[in-house]
């Protein structure tokens, strides 16, 4: 918190400036330890206007590492539900989330929005796979509400607030499931319909002390790992035999 | 009360997981099988990955078959000879069984397969139990002693007789190879011991001595079980082990009491109540394979598969 206030107090607005705009969150790093539950980070910052040069709309993206996803159609095939062929999709930003102050489409036109990739529909998520386009829309749009459904997309038209003068504040929430890698923060101001400034900061979300090291030696020493794992098993067995037996 | 799983990748309830698995471990106690068959649909109702819940599965059977087989080794219910049979076929069929996962598992159809096995096993498992057990609690009201099994079937006049002494048995050593080999198979695609498809099998198709049946299926899980995941832990990368070892702190103290409380119970009584569950369980497959999803699509973002 003491670091929030005296960042706030460097961004306080210098008079007769025109609009800049800074951001930061309070904190560039997420760890992900065995009790993680979730995170919630706020992301603040100034827009620095003069009083006379109207309102201005601040929209925040936070864009997730991107990975590979494989959607299937489910059919239904001699009365079971079966899936269909895979098809599979190589940058689906495994996190996504829009924070604004009001709604998009009031904020900046469609076509502007479509461009910057700004909201969930205005992902462009690329397959190789030969598919017709007007199922790769409807593929492309189960995707997303996969993703919505497991908290990992979300958008919210009022999250941005302005609690004074030039600051701007909103909470930003990581579920537990957040995927681990490199997220890029664009905060971007708006004055009539334009973008008049931007900022970029990259966050970092990553496993750290016991589960990094188990997911690592999992991946990258899997027969030592698969030993170890039958060791412990064979040896809480033992165990729990010995201790009942003395009963 | 939460906790991170690094494999699955997501935070569950610990007090949840040690709760299932004093459940199912309290059921394969009092039953003597795994209980990996009710383990397994469980973890994935309770939003575990299937590929995790069935490569996680195996570990935590193994620790439990361990703690068995220790109780059953002590009162001389283990027989050694037969289940180095059992295994030799056991550990080779898991190895095709893991053949068959990876493949299902690129095409996408693993989930599929994983609950198409539940289905056809536990619904003719479950069933000739069924009917097995409520005969035997008929005969029993009425008096009558069942007629010893003859001895003259297939085991008996198929080539390289082998003699089990503990089982009371002069067989071919082919049926328990086929048998171990089906189960090896089950284990890896369903992530299950096998118990339950193994001790009607030794009982009905083996004419085993019933006193060694259950150690000896234990004996040969431990090995079957450990080379699967020793398999998943290197072809899949889903076994993980802090879930592993809630299940199992659950799990062996749910099993002393489930013994116990087994021990108070007739035979044909248990079994009827484990062949009911084991209908259940098909039953409640069933159902998922048959109605119509709430979504019509399926997302993986499993990304170690090639």
């Amino acid at each position: 918190m003491t670091r929030l206030l005296l960042l706030l107090l460097l961004l306080a607005p210098a008079p007769g400036f025109a609009a800049t705009l800074s951001s930061d969150l309070s904190s560039r790093e997420i760890a992900i330890r065995s009790n993680f539950n979730g995170t919630s980070l706020l992301l603040f910052g100034s827009k620095n206007t003069g009083p006379k040069e109207g309102p201005v709309d601040i929209i925040a993206v936070v864009h997730g590492p991107e990975q590979p996803m494989t959607i299937y159609r489910k059919e239904r095939v001699a009365g079971i539900w079966m899936n269909s062929r895979p098809v599979r999709f190589h940058n689906v930003p495994g996190f996504y989330a829009v924070a604004s102050n009001r709604r998009l489409a009031d904020i900046a036109g469609a076509e502007y929005l479509r461009r910057e990739n700004i909201g969930p529909d205005n992902l462009v998520l690329l397959s190789v796979e030969d598919v017709a386009p007007e199922e790769l829309q409807g593929l492309r749009k189960a995707i997303v509400e996969n993703r919505v459904g497991a908290g990992l997309y979300e958008i919210q038209e009022n999250a941005v607030t302005f609690p004074s003068g030039d600051l701007f504040r909103a909470d930003i929430y990581f579920p537990a499931r957040v995927p681990v890698g490199d997220y890029r923060v664009i905060v971007r101001m708006f004055r009539g319909g334009k973008e008049i400034g931007r900022t970029t900061s990259i966050l970092t979300v990553g496993k750290q002390g016991l589960e990094q090291w188990l997911y690592n030696v999992a991946h990258h020493q899997p027969f030592a790992y698969g030993l170890a794992a039958i060791i412990l098993a064979v040896a809480a067995g033992w165990t729990a035999a010995a201790i009942f037996r003395r009963r | 009360m939460q906790i991170y799983l690094p494999i699955a990748e997501m935070s569950i309830n610990w007090l949840l997981i040690l709760g299932l698995g004093a459940g199912v471990g309290f059921m394969s106690g009092m039953f003597g099988v795994g209980g990996g068959f009710l383990m397994t649909p469980l973890l994935i109702f309770a939003g575990i990955p299937p590929a995790v819940a069935v490569g996680t599965q195996a570990n935590q059977i193994l620790a439990s078959s361990v703690s068995g087989v220790m109780a059953h080794w002590r009162r001389g219910g283990v027989d050694f000879k037969m289940g180095s049979v059992l295994m030799a076929g056991g550990v080779a069929g898991s190895g095709a069984g893991m053949v068959l996962f990876d493949y299902l598992r690129s095409i996408g159809h693993v989930e599929l397969l994983i609950s198409l096995s539940y289905v056809l096993f536990l619904g003719t498992v479950g069933g000739l139990m069924l009917n097995e057990s409520i005969r035997a609690i008929l005969r029993a009201r009425k008096g009558i002693v069942p007629p010893r099994r003859r001895h003259d079937d297939l085991a008996h006049r198929l080539p390289w007789k082998m003699r089990f002494r503990k089982s009371r048995l002069y067989i071919s050593v082919i049926p328990p190879v086929a048998i171990g080999f089906f189960t090896g198979v089950l284990s890896a695609v369903m992530g299950v011991g096998g118990g339950f498809v193994m001790i009607p099998a030794m009982i009905y198709l083996l004419g085993m001595a019933t006193n060694v049946v259950v150690g000896t299926s234990l004996f040969q899980i431990i090995f079957v079980t450990a080379t699967v995941t020793l398999l998943h832990a290197t072809t899949t990368y889903t076994v993980d082990v802090i879930l592993a070892l809630l299940l199992i702190a659950g799990g062996v103290v749910g099993a002393q009491f489930g013994a116990r409380a087994g021990l108070k119970m007739k035979g044909e009584h248990l079994r009827v109540m484990l062949a009911a569950v084991v209908v259940a369980v098909c039953l409640g497959l069933a159902w998922g394979l048959v109605a119509t999803p709430g979504e019509l699509y399926f997302v993986s973002t499993l990304t170690d598969a090639e």
